[in-house]
């Protein structure tokens, strides 16, 4: 966690939303933990306000987009929309 | 006549044939349970029997945790076990490892002597199974696309997350050729890698119907599979081979579409609240940190940095005092001492004693006190100093007092 701490802001970003959600957690505790310099302070909680955007972008980012794989005679798959009525 | 052997020695030699029989260890007994006894050790006694016969069993704790279900008398069973002979009484007796119920048939012991040897290859192991995704990008259902199965799961994800991604990949879930359709779409999710979570099933029906779960094919996708794998075959009821292979047994497709997604707005809550203990977080260590300052700055020697200086000062002017006295009592000794010398200087002053009229010569001109007249000739100039001035006078004649080898004076001139 410490190193998620050190990480540069590009490495979160690239973090799934599980994976920004446990960081985010971490971050948390650290600051609760009060054994934090002041200005560890300022960048953890920097760095989680970071991390719970990253979190809501996740949340957001997902589509609504239900589909079915049909495989065509040559083999190859094709994606077509699914509706279930 | 061979030598008499011990009881006890029999007991372990007929042990030893029935271990070493392989119709025996393990042995497949079906029978219909009586005198079921579960001790609080954990251990439960029963015994099987049909109508013609009957034999003691024993199910050890460990196993007996396993079961699905609790024996009772009468229940019709098959379990699986090894044949003991036990040492303190001789009793022959089963030692069982597992218990299903009967009344399958041929189907049942299929399932289960396909469930043991993947079991024992370790395609149910724990330590093998997957975490599911917290929250899966898309999701992958392999199942019929008609019937209620597709529709529960969509209606269900939809009411957790309104923008979930699914992908079906529609096959036939019973009969002829199933299995293998559903192996193969296991194998091609995984070949896209489109999804992060998969859920394989069907809805309830008969053991035959259920049985393309029960392929070993299907087992060993599941099994293979990079993508998580929710089971959901049939009812809660049921129990599939591909529910001991997949990493998460779901009990319906319903309850399998909310192990795959979370619920977008206790996520949203979760995110929130964290935010909320960042900013409290962080508060509080300002908080701290600007109580430490106050705390700082109320200390006396901010609170008013001139008490110390004018404490300093008082000091300074005590101790100047106190020098001032010192000094003043030195001088004041002095002083003293000095008027006293002064006196005893001023009685010996020659100035006194030229008052007194009496005068100081001094040669003429290197000014030498005379005390003698020897060194003066008449006609040499001397001073003479008196109270108030000096006289330049020239001897004109000397009279020596001295006293001569004759006692008459003797004059110079």
């Amino acid at each position: 966690m410490d190193q998620m701490n050190h990480a540069p802001d590009e490495e979160l970003l690239s973090l799934t939303y599980e994976q920004a959600l446990a960081a985010l957690e971490a971050v948390v505790a650290k600051l609760e933990s009060g054994d934090v310099t002041l200005d560890e302070s300022m960048q953890l909680f920097r760095k989680g306000t970071l991390l719970s955007r990253i979190c809501a972008d996740r949340l957001a980012a997902i589509e609504r987009q239900i589909t079915q794989l049909l495989e065509k005679e040559d083999g190859s798959v094709e994606e077509k929309p699914f509706a279930n009525d | 006549m061979r030598d008499a052997i011990t009881v006890a020695e029999l007991n372990r030699y007929v042990n030893t044939l029935l271990e070493s029989d392989s119709q025996l260890n393990p042995v497949l007994v079906k029978g219909e349970l009586s005198g079921v006894k579960a001790y609080p050790s954990g251990h439960i006694y029963f015994t099987l029997k049909d109508s013609a016969a009957a034999v003691s069993c024993v199910l050890f704790r460990g196993y007996a945790g396993r079961l699905r279900f609790q024996p009772e008398n009468g229940l019709k069973v098959i379990v699986t076990a090894k044949a003991t002979v036990y040492d303190r009484d001789g009793r022959f007796q089963l030692l069982v490892m597992d218990m299903s119920a009967d009344g399958l048939g041929a189907l049942y012991l299929a399932f289960e002597q396909l469930k043991r040897r993947l079991e024992a290859e370790g395609l149910f192991d724990p330590a093998h199974k997957r975490r599911l995704p917290l929250l899966p990008r898309a999701i992958g259902v392999v199942t019929s696309p008609a019937g209620a199965v597709i529709r529960d799961i969509i209606q269900v994800l939809g009411r957790r997350y309104p923008n979930f991604r699914l992908q079906l990949i529609p096959v036939p879930v019973q009969g002829e050729g199933a299995a293998e359709a559903i192996a193969a779409a296991i194998r091609r999710f995984n070949a896209l890698g489109s999804v992060d979570v998969l859920i394989v099933g069907r809805g309830g029906g008969s053991l035959e119907d259920l049985w393309p779960f029960n392929e070993e094919c299907v087992a060993r996708a599941v099994y293979a599979s990079q993508i998580p794998v929710i089971s959901a075959v049939g009812h809660e009821t049921d129990f599939t081979i591909c529910d001991f292979a997949a990493d998460v047994r779901a009990p319906t497709p319903s309850a399998a579409a909310e192990l795959a997604m979370p619920v977008r707005a206790e996520q949203e809550t979760r995110i929130s609240q964290l935010r909320d203990q960042l900013a409290r977080a962080l508060n509080r260590r300002l908080d701290q940190q600007k109580l430490r300052l106050e705390h700082l700055r109320q200390h006396r020697v901010f609170r008013q940095p001139l008490e110390r200086l004018d404490r300093r000062r008082q000091d300074l002017d005590r101790l100047s005092d106190a020098l001032r006295r010192a000094m003043g009592d030195q001088a004041d000794r002095t002083g003293h001492r000095l008027s006293v010398l002064c006196g005893k200087l001023d009685a010996l002053s020659p100035l006194k004693v030229l008052a007194r009229g009496y005068g100081v010569v001094r040669s003429v001109p290197a000014g030498r006190t005379l005390l003698s007249t020897a060194l003066i000739q008449p006609k040499d100039l001397v001073d003479v100093t008196l109270t108030d001035g000096t006289l330049r006078c020239e001897v004109q004649q000397i009279t020596d007092w001295r006293i001569s080898g004759d006692g008459s004076d003797e004059s110079r001139a």
